[in-house]
């Protein structure tokens, strides 16, 4: 019952939350305007930063008024503000008879995207996301110029979704590269990007990308809906957004896309879908999602598709053992010996002989050790990780049957269960399964295949009651759609993938022209140059 | 909603505390059956011996070293009925036995020839869940069940799987066993239209040696089981063996043989030539005649040649026809003589019942009630068609030359 | 009622599991011993030709299940209560057919697991099914279906290739003459499993689409009618006729008989895997058509309420239904088609028809205000 009082706690934090968010907003002041007096403003904008020591402050006369530039040092580039007043400011004559906030605007220009702000509210969203702010003594205006230039991490290859074949970059903290780098991939009128600010605290810039004509209006819509009603103080990545747009929380499988790909990304918007880029995460969140998807891995579609299919079917293939390999291995030996086959059978049992633990204890230990060999593996340094993953497979894995604490045939299936695991190209699919795997042992270890199956069967009804932004999860299997199965086991030629598919996208279906399918010269059965032979 | 799901989630993991012991057996608490043995009693009716697989004698745990003693050991426990027999093993074995795995059941002849004896024991094979339906039966000749079972093999490791794989083995290349399972025997007892077979095993060399390590210990075997005929039944009793040739004969008319070989004859010389049928195809046929039916067993096989030890010019098609007329002759008269012999048993070991059965249903109704008298009297020919392909990868033999 | 809607290639898919559920697991139409398929064909007509009564009455009210329109037709009174016998009898079914696999289950793999223990993890994911309501079954079943066919198919080879089949047990054909066919047919195969189509009733107003729901019902029922006859005919030309009838599951003794290379063999597992899923589609499909009819009979907006209830009264019955297997074979076979299923299945439907085109066909018009003219737009 203790998740349930946990819930009614959360409850009243939430209200505690109302309130120290109410105060926040008293101190901002809202429908306040800039004023004329420099000197109150800088006054406060320091007391409301309370004297932050990255707030630079620079002086600057113009003509015979007194003006202030306000950024921040590291998010605003430093070296062109310096330029800029290197050129401009310092050494320019004024015409003292001229609107001088013009002149301003003016020798601003050269630096970046102007924009002449009035409301208090504005000030601060400026110079807190990079840019510079203007100030001019007598004006209640100032002038917000766009200067961001933090320091940021180069395109890097991706780490988490490795690609043979496929493009090497990947996307970065900044949101900015990563529209480009889509924008690259989409050279179309139609590739639109929609901004939006989510966090209270943080004000996060978030971009909500798609292409016009191709994704379907309705999901768009719920997208932007879902996004709008986010009511949080901090996002500080994607996976926040993620978890608060998802259609069900209470589910083990990822209803949300996440990729570092751009080329990934690129893929799913052209199928219709809508990508959501949240500044400083390298993922990119695409919906709605689909069960299957999590098993196309871009691969898939840069290397032939017989190679592709087969290699998908293995894939799929390899969930299932990952999924209950475990608990096969325990339902066959504790209650159905029957369907070993004789030898294997005596195999196995004299390796049983001297193990101490019951097998599903046995196979409990071993799995709950290895998640904890590759959690330690997964967060210690890199070169650390590997001397732990070392230990692990040897030593433990050695030491403990040597000394008759497990069968050898048990650290096989785990070992089988482990690297099968690791073949779902999306990791958040690859712990789902992780997570009911140890569920299913459970189930097995009670009623054995019976268990099992019913386990299954609990996890289908489940699977298939779940919808990502409306479209049933497991859909071109369940609800059955033939058009739609040119992606799902078999993976079509190119050519052959003829439309978009259906349920994703609504309307502009056709993806490829008529009569793609290649083929040698009609004429002349080989190419090479008879006539100069003669 | 929560609290639902909260309840369900509740109720799944309090079930592994309340049922930690329903059909969950650990493998270290079986012992694996892998063959019975019935054996007359002397207060119960049973002696029934139990051979229990020692897996850590048969592969190799951890570590790679065997452990020294033998792969099998064989309880015996007497009982009116197969269960009480199987519950009074645990007097003496630890585990829990288990059958699913139980390839072979031996009868002793002495059970066999006993109706009620032999009938006694199948239903609890056939009643329990784990038992598997495809376990061979054979039948103990001049031998107790319990010596065949507790036989150790020289080639395997599992005893069981000597037999087994021998009787397959034979069936393929030799056709002078037959797996039977007990299925296939209860279908022979049960049903009107055929009558049963199994193969046959005895002891040979020493038999109190039977079932030590010594009797294997030498290269040179000192005692062994050996398969030899097949047992044939009438009415769920032992009523004679077929030996030799005539085992032979049953499985060709059943269709069964698919590879054998045949000592013929040459020109006066007496077993000279021997010839390899490799295809074999049997089919029965029935004609009625004033109510009697006539059978018409039909052999067509094709083979080679794979001795010759006399001079003879293989390379002349009409001596290959001439060998495939004495080859159809040799094995028409095996045939017939398997068939008489099943006559004069009164077994239809071959289920022509069941050809008749077929072909006329309102005849068979009558002869139904009696039919392996009917079949005793009823007429049989035989007819063969050999086809001799090729003589191996020589073409005359060294004989030819010898003559010069 | 659920506001759901299934399209046509779903309400194919549940009919086909619905229709092989347990009927693949008996020794259907044992009267007539080898010509037990020809049976089961003749049972597949007459089934045919009760669905198309049944489609009759759907066609006068194409958005009402049973319970509703049975009111429409008897008036308020009687038609409440044929309603009510209609919900009684599928919970009587889904409680018989709960007992059945249970059974089944407890006699050939779990033979010392209590019945109750089976019969309640089962019903506890039937009731998660029935929670997430028909689109969700509908969609499962879309799924395992291609698991089942996948395990036939691979069944189907591997017995071939052990070299078990026989065809010649096939033979005589028509050995006793048609009297113990028809016996078969009117005492087994006729009611069970075809005249169970009784329950399309309570779902055909889910289905999208009017025009499609009679083929993929008809679909439905031929495509699991040759299923089954093949795999009767696989059972005797396997086993034989004489240890068929001996058999109390035969498709268990079937698939016990594979055997290839010493390695395949004792594939339980397969037979338990086919076990579960159509005995889940078949519990479910009655449960729901009890459930979604006591929710039109009470008018209840939310039927959820009821669900519960309902499953353990299922869970209740299919303990106390019987003391012992036989016993519950013996009324499951000799009284049940005679005193339960044909008055439901056949007597009650025709009467229903007969009266609808007495009441609605003189007047030539549609049969009630609220259904508009789509009623008979297809006569």
């Amino acid at each position: 019952m203790s998740i349930l009082s946990n819930w009614r706690k959360n409850k009243n934090k939430k209200r505690q939350n109302d309130n120290y968010r109410q105060e926040l907003d008293r101190q901002k002041p809202e429908n306040q305007v800039i004023l004329r007096n420099i000197d109150e403003n800088i006054f406060r904008i320091k007391g409301e930063l309370g004297n932050s020591s990255d707030l630079v402050f620079r002086d600057f006369k113009l003509g015979s008024l007194r003006g202030t530039a306000i950024y921040i040092d590291g998010l605003a580039d430093n070296q062109m503000i310096s330029d800029f007043f290197l050129e401009s400011i310092s050494d320019s004559k004024v015409d003292s008879n001229q609107n001088l906030f013009e002149v301003l605007m003016r020798k601003t220009i050269g630096l970046g995207n102007i924009q002449t702000i009035t409301n208090w509210n504005e000030v601060f969203d400026s110079f807190l996301s990079g840019n510079t702010l203007f100030f001019l003594d007598g004006y209640n205006r100032a002038i917000d110029v766009e200067t961001k230039g933090w320091e940021k991490r180069a395109i890097t290859e991706p780490t988490s979704q490795l690609s043979i074949r496929g493009p090497r970059d990947s996307f970065t903290e900044t949101i900015r590269t990563n529209t480009a780098l889509i924008r690259r991939r989409i050279k179309s009128p139609n590739l639109w990007l929609e901004p939006m600010k989510i966090g209270t605290v943080t004000q996060t810039d978030i971009g909500i990308m798609y292409i016009k004509g191709i994704a379907n209006e309705k999901i768009v819509k719920e997208v932007k809906e879902r996004l709008k009603r986010i009511d949080i103080d901090s996002v500080l990545s994607s996976g926040y957004i993620e978890q608060l747009i998802e259609d069900q929380t209470w589910t083990n499988f990822p209803t949300t896309y996440h990729s570092e790909r751009p080329d990934i990304v690129a893929s799913q918007l052209l199928e219709g879908r809508v990508a959501i880029l949240v500044d400083s995460s390298p993922f990119v969140v695409t919906v709605p999602a689909l069960f299957i998807q999590f098993f196309q891995s871009p691969d898939d579609y840069y290397s032939r598709f017989d190679i592709s299919t087969a290699i998908r079917l293995l894939r799929i293939l390899s969930f299932f053992i990952a999924f209950i390999g475990p608990s096969l291995y325990i339902a066959a030996t504790t209650f159905h010996q029957e369907m070993i086959p004789t030898t294997l059978l005596i195999a196995i049992a004299a390796q049983r002989e001297a193990v101490p633990f019951p097998a599903f204890v046995e196979a409990f230990i071993m799995e709950v050790t290895f998640e904890i060999l590759r959690e330690a593996g997964l967060r210690l340094p890199r070169a650390v990780g590997q001397a732990v993953s070392i230990v692990g497979a040897l030593v433990i894995g050695q030491a403990a049957v040597q000394a008759g604490f497990v069968s050898p045939v048990m650290v096989i299936v785990v070992s089988i269960t482990a690297i099968a695991n690791f073949s779902t190209p999306v990791f958040s699919m690859a712990i789902s399964a992780r997570l009911l795997r140890f569920i299913l042992m459970i189930l097995a270890s009670i009623l054995g295949f019976y268990g099992l199956l019913l386990g299954i069967t609990f996890i289908m009804i489940h699977l298939c009651s779940l919808r990502s932004f409306g479209i049933p999860y497991m859909m071109p299997l369940a609800p059955f759609s033939l058009r739609g199965q040119q992606d799902v086991f078999i993976r079509f030629p190119i050519w052959a993938m003829k439309n978009r598919p259906k349920f994703i996208s609504k309307g502009n279906l056709a993806r490829t022209g008529e009569n793609q399918k290649p083929g040698p010269p009609s004429q002349g059965q080989d190419q090479t140059n008879k006539g100069d032979q003669g | 909603m929560k609290k639902k799901i909260l309840t369900t989630l509740i109720i799944f993991l309090l079930t592994p505390v309340l049922s930690s012991c329903w059909d969950q057996n650990e493998m270290t608490n079986l012992a694996f059956i892998m063959g019975l043995g019935i054996d007359k009693g002397k207060n119960k009716k049973y002696d029934v011996s139990f051979q229990i697989i020692l897996p850590r004698n048969v592969t190799s745990g951890e570590g790679g070293n065997v452990s020294q003693g033998p792969p099998i050991t064989v309880v015996k426990s007497p009982g009116d009925t197969l269960t009480e027999a199987s519950r009074n093993v645990h007097k003496i074995v630890g585990r829990q036995l288990y059958y699913a795995h139980t390839n072979l059941v031996v009868v002793s002849d002495k059970v066999a020839k006993d109706k009620n004896l032999l009938l006694g024991f199948f239903d609890a094979l056939t009643r329990d869940p784990d038992f598997r339906r495809t376990s061979q039966i054979v039948i103990a000749q001049k031998a107790k069940a319990e010596d065949i079972l507790s036989a150790l093999s020289i080639t395997e490791q599992m005893p069981v799987n000597k037999i087994t794989k021998q009787i397959q083995i034979s069936e393929k290349v030799l056709g002078k066993d037959i797996k039977i399972d007990i299925d296939n025997f209860l279908d022979g007892v049960v049903s009107p239209e055929r009558e049963s077979i199994a193969t046959g095993y005895i002891v040979i060399g020493k038999k109190n040696l039977i079932g030590t390590p010594k009797s294997i210990e030498n290269s040179k075997v000192s005692a062994i089981i050996m398969a030899n005929g097949l047992a044939v039944f009438r009415q769920g009793k032992l009523v004679g063996w077929l030996e030799g040739n005539k085992a032979r004969g049953a499985t060709w008319v059943l269709g069964k043989l698919k590879n054998t070989e045949l000592n013929l004859d040459w020109e006066g010389k007496k077993n000279v030539i021997n010839f390899v049928p490799l295809r074999s195809r049997t089919s029965t046929s029935v004609r009625f005649m004033n109510k009697k039916p006539i059978f018409q067993v039909s052999i067509k096989t094709e083979g080679w040649i794979s001795e010759a030890n006399a001079p003879i010019d293989l390379e002349d098609p009409n001596e290959l026809t001439k060998i495939g007329g004495i080859a159809e002759e040799f094995i028409k008269n095996d045939i017939l003589r398997t068939v008489h012999e099943a006559q004069k048993l009164k077994s239809d070991i071959f289920g022509f019942g069941e050809k008749v059965h077929r072909k006329n249903p309102k005849l068979w109704k009558e002869l139904k009630g009696n039919w392996n008298e009917h079949f005793a009297e009823s007429d049989v020919s035989v007819n063969v068609d050999v086809y001799v392909r090729r003589g191996g990868v020589r073409t005359n033999p060294f004989w030819v030359d010898l003559k010069k | 009622m659920e506001n759901a809607k299934i399209n046509g290639s779903q309400l194919f898919v549940l009919i086909v599991l619905f229709e092989m559920g347990s009927a693949i697991l008996f020794n259907l139409g044992g009267e007539a011993k080898q010509d037990a398929w020809i049976a089961i064909l003749l049972g597949l007509l007459g089934g045919i030709l009760l669905f198309l009564i049944y489609y009759r009455l759907y066609k006068f009210f194409p958005d009402l299940p049973l319970t509703s329109y049975a009111q429409k037709i008897m008036g308020k009174w009687i038609g409440k209560i044929i309603g009510f016998l209609y919900i009684i009898y599928f919970l009587y079914i889904a409680a018989r057919v709960l007992r059945d696999f249970g059974a089944l289950l407890v006699s050939a793999i779990y033979t010392t697991t209590p019945l109750f223990v089976i019969n309640t993890l089962m019903m506890l994911t039937i009731f998660y099914a029935i929670h997430k309501g028909i689109e969700v079954i509908a969609r499962v079943g879309q799924f395992y279906i291609m698991v089942i066919y996948l395990l036939a198919i691979v069944g189907f080879i591997l017995i071939i290739s052990s070299g078990e089949i026989h065809w010649g047990n096939l033979l005589p054909i028509y050995e006793n003459g048609w009297k113990p066919i028809f016996k078969a047919v009117i005492g087994q195969t006729l009611t069970f499993p075809f005249g169970e189509m009784i329950v399309c009733t309570m779902l055909l107003p889910f289905v999208n689409d009017q025009k499609k729901a009679k083929w993929a019902c008809l679909g439905g029922m031929i495509l699991a009618g040759i299923n089954i006859t093949i795999t009767v005919i696989i059972n005797i030309s396997v086993l034989g006729v004489i240890p068929l009838s001996r058999s109390s599951f035969p498709l268990l003794n079937t698939i016990g008989r594979i055997e290839i290379a010493e390695f395949i063999e004792r594939l339980d597992v397969f037979f338990m895997i086919y076990l579960v899923i159509a005995g889940f589609f078949k519990v479910t499909i009655f449960y729901y058509a009890a459930v979604a009819g006591s929710a039109d009979l009470f008018q209840l907006k939310n039927q959820r309420i009821i669900t519960y209830p309902i499953g353990l009264l299922i869970l209740i019955a299919s303990l106390t239904i019987a003391e012992s297997y036989s016993e519950h074979v013996v009324e499951g076979l000799k009284y049940a088609p005679y005193f339960i299923h044909w008055p439901m299945q056949i007597i009650l439907p025709i009467i229903l028809l007969i009266i609808a085109f007495i009441r609605y066909n003189k007047k030539g018009s549609s049969p009630s205000g609220e259904q508009g003219n789509q009623g008979n737009q297809g006569n």
